[in-house]
């Protein structure tokens, strides 16, 4: 009788333990899935600041870009401009003359 | 084993095997969660970074187009120099012409023009004060009818006009006239007058 007792309460010992191991178990396992969730909500945080900070610095980069293309403009302008006076000036002549007989009623 | 030892030993292997499933199941979910949330800030990113460019380009299409546009009009502004530089030119050479005795032939070109276009028989000149002098009307009158094709009688006009040069060339009735004063022709001309300058200045770039 009393050997049949001890068996039994060491079967309702391990069954005590196996249930503390399974709570446990559930204890880990929820502490996995809030650090995953801890670790998604950060993960994603992260991507955004970065992809935000890249964008910022893109966009600061226009106003370089901006004064490259002022400059690159400007210069070819002034280069046009240049030839134009350089080859209208040799024929200045030509027009006035023109001009002039056509407002004197020459032509 | 007795009996007892193998009771607890299956609880035992039982309670290690629902421990794994447990703690596998969790595991599987963070993996789970990490790469859905790894797929979602690559979009996100994809998105803010997208948007970044478009604006950029955007940004940098609109400048670079108002950078061409203040290059054309710098462009035309320096033509519109070389333009009116000849066009000065021109009106000090007019004005140094009436003491000159081209003078005459512009006058009598000048007073064809009108009696062509006025197609009468009686004409009257009115000149800038003092300049009726610079003509002859017998003289005149021949050039005019040979150049008209019919008898042109010409007058000049007690009346004067405030002019650099050129005359006026009006019918008796005053009904009808022309008006040929180097001012007149300047502005009935003028476009015609820039086009001709522009067309000869710039040919090359066209």
């Amino acid at each position: 009788m009393c050997a049949a007792h001890e068996e039994i309460d060491q079967i309702h010992e391990t069954e005590k333990a196996a249930r503390e191991r399974i709570e446990e178990a559930e204890k880990q396992a929820r502490r996995i899935r809030d650090d995953a969730d801890k670790e998604a909500k950060a993960l994603m945080k992260k991507s955004e600041q970065d992809a935000k900070q890249k964008a910022s610095k893109m966009l600061s980069e226009i106003e370089n870009r901006k004064t490259e293309i002022e400059t690159s403009v400007l210069s070819d302008t002034e280069k046009v401009i240049e030839k134009t006076k350089k080859d209208a000036t040799k024929k200045k002549k030509d027009a006035a003359d023109v001009v002039y007989q056509m407002l004197v009623g020459e032509v | 084993m007795s009996g007892i030892a193998n009771i607890i030993e299956i609880i035992n292997a039982r309670t290690a095997e629902k421990e794994k499933e447990i703690i596998n199941e969790a595991e599987r979910h963070k993996r789970l969660k990490l790469e859905e949330a790894k797929r979602r800030a690559g979009e996100t990113a994809d998105t803010i970074t997208r948007k970044a460019e478009q604006e950029a380009k955007s940004e940098l299409s609109k400048y670079e187009a108002s950078a061409k546009l203040k290059s054309k009009y710098q462009m035309l502004e320096a033509k519109e120099i070389l333009i009116n530089d000849v066009l000065a030119d021109v009106q000090k050479r007019m004005d140094g012409i009436v003491t000159k005795a081209e003078y005459k032939k512009i006058l009598t070109n000048l007073i064809i023009d009108g009696c062509k276009a006025l197609g009468s028989e009686k004409v009257e000149l009115i000149f800038p004060k003092s300049h009726s002098s610079k003509i002859e009307v017998p003289e005149l009158e021949k050039a005019v009818t040979k150049e008209v094709g019919k008898k042109v009688s010409l007058s000049i006009s007690k009346e004067n006009i405030r002019s650099k040069g050129g005359v006026i060339i009006r019918i008796p009735d005053g009904r009808k006239w022309v008006d040929n004063t180097f001012e007149a022709r300047m502005e009935r001309l003028e476009n015609k007058v820039r086009d001709t300058i522009a067309g000869i200045l710039f040919t090359d770039e066209k």
